[in-house]
């Protein structure tokens, strides 16, 4: 995930005098490993949630006003229930006054710590300590959307047993998921499970994927496949937030939208101020998101 | 010595931008509805029931409840917090997050954030019970001070109270 830089362009440059220095003297191959240089602890990684849903930016004339708050809303309508019916030639059907549904769609704002240092200790830094720590709190605040996310969908998921299914890691189990979202005449988009699942799904035996692709997970990785079962599955290694031992299966987002939206009043913006000698930085966004249409996901729970 | 290991740091906030003496901190409601709270609900994120002025208390988990006299979580001595963002706005209902202050800054009350009383400048406060609970009012003897009716004191134009609230765990009133 991309973001803003909202600062004073001097400070920018200040932060990164060491960085931008090396590269204006030609140093580029050297500030290109400054930015690698460090050790990792742990794998981050964009949104799940932004792969299920695509966020779109709003503006203001977007917004729906309230008047009991001055809080931003966007009021997203609902397809209107309707039926038909046979009768005789001289019948007719039934009279309705239609109304559409609504759902409304509020903002929170997801913010990283606010980093603080002097600059006298930054100069001790022989990596751009910033950029990492910019980087890395985007993914962080990416986290954040992760949790909401799979908050929402937990609790839908509780609502209604029919929206769970069970069984091993192998096609009926899936096949039996999808026939549930099926005969809700909900449409099958995209899936999303944890690497550590979808691992799982080298196991699957050739006798059901073809030696083909059985050939090709042996040889090249689970990481060769984008789908299982025609269907696009988005993986994520962030298992403390998505439970390891589940698969979910969405209804898509386009042409039609079956599933939901995900609004971003500001995408992930870096900020940054230098006062005297102290440099502070921190990133933050205004997401809101909402699953419409509550039948438009099933649960697998392996076994 | 290896500095770079120690695990000490700040983990305050900055201040609220009007209240930059006041320690503002944020907690998760405890119980909090969330969205599709009932399989017919439309999907819109569902309020909660902690408006801004309210005052809360932590519990073991971490969460902010509200604060209740007759409770023991708030038996002195306890920290309390004024609710100055709530849940029942829409922001709140989609993060169920209380921002709190839990003192060094002065507010001006609703009339729905303390009980009706005859207040004076220099009363001592304390949260109310029951059906009042997280509400102001007065503090009698042997119950712990949690603010001040301000200089302003009531205002019965607005039907406003002044409050200075200040940090820290106050004393029960003598």
């Amino acid at each position: 995930m991309s973001y803003q830089v909202q600062t004073p362009e001097a400070s920018a440059q200040f932060i990164n005098s060491n960085f931008i220095r090396k590269i204006e003297q030609g140093h580029v191959k050297e500030a290109q490993d400054q930015t690698s240089a460090f050790i990792r602890e742990k794998l981050r990684q964009a949104a799940a949630v932004r792969e299920i849903m695509v966020p779109e930016p709003i503006s203001e004339t977007e917004i729906d006003r309230d008047e009991h708050t001055d809080q931003p809303k966007v009021i997203v309508e609902k397809e209107p229930g309707s039926v038909a019916t046979f009768v005789q030639f001289q019948g007719s059907g039934q009279r309705t006054w239609f109304k559409g549904k609504r759902y409304a769609i509020f903002f929170g704002k997801i913010e990283s710590q606010r980093f603080t240092k002097s600059k006298f200790e930054l100069m001790s830094y022989r990596s751009d300590i910033r950029q990492i720590l910019s980087d890395n709190s985007v993914n962080d605040m990416a986290d954040q959307e992760d949790a909401k996310f799979a908050e929402l969908v937990t609790t839908i998921i509780a609502l209604n047993a029919a929206q769970q299914s069970s069984g091993p890691f192998q096609s009926g189990t899936f096949k039996q998921s999808m026939q549930a979202m099926l005969n809700r005449r909900i449409p099958v988009g995209k899936m999303l499970m944890t690497k550590s699942q979808y691992l799982n799904a080298l196991d699957l035996p050739a006798t059901t994927v073809g030696d083909d692709i059985a050939k090709r997970h042996f040889d090249e990785g689970i990481e060769s496949s984008q789908k299982l079962w025609g269907i696009p599955v988005v993986t994520t290694i962030k298992s403390d937030i998505y439970d390891p031992n589940k698969a979910w299966v969405f209804a898509p987002q386009a042409p039609n939208n079956f599933l939901g939206n995900f609004y971003l009043l500001q995408d992930a913006t870096l900020f940054i101020k230098t006062e005297a000698d102290m440099i502070t930085f921190w990133s933050y966004e205004a997401p809101g998101l909402g699953i419409g249409n509550r039948l438009s996901l099933q649960q697998i729970s392996f076994i | 010595m290896a500095q770079l290991d120690s695990k000490f740091d700040f983990h305050g906030r900055d201040p609220h931008v009007a209240a930059p003496a006041g320690l503002m901190t944020v907690l998760a409601v405890q119980g909090a509805p969330g969205p599709w709270g009932t399989p017919g609900s439309s999907g819109t994120p569902v309020a909660g029931s902690i408006p801004n002025g309210t005052i809360v208390v932590m519990n073991t988990t971490g969460n902010a409840i509200v604060a209740d006299n007759a409770s023991a979580t708030t038996n002195a001595p306890c920290m309390m917090y004024i609710t100055v963002d709530g849940d029942t706005d829409l922001d709140g209902a989609f993060v169920h997050k209380l921002t709190c202050i839990q003192g060094g800054t002065e507010f001006l009350l609703d009339p729905a954030n303390f009980v009706a009383d005859s207040y004076l400048p220099g009363d001592f406060l304390t949260c109310a019970s029951s059906a009042d609970a997280g509400k102001f009012r007065k503090a009698a003897s042997t119950e712990q001070i949690y603010g001040q009716v301000g200089s302003e004191g009531y205002n019965a134009t607005n039907l406003t109270l002044h409050v200075i609230i200040p940090q820290g765990i106050g004393p029960a009133k003598p």
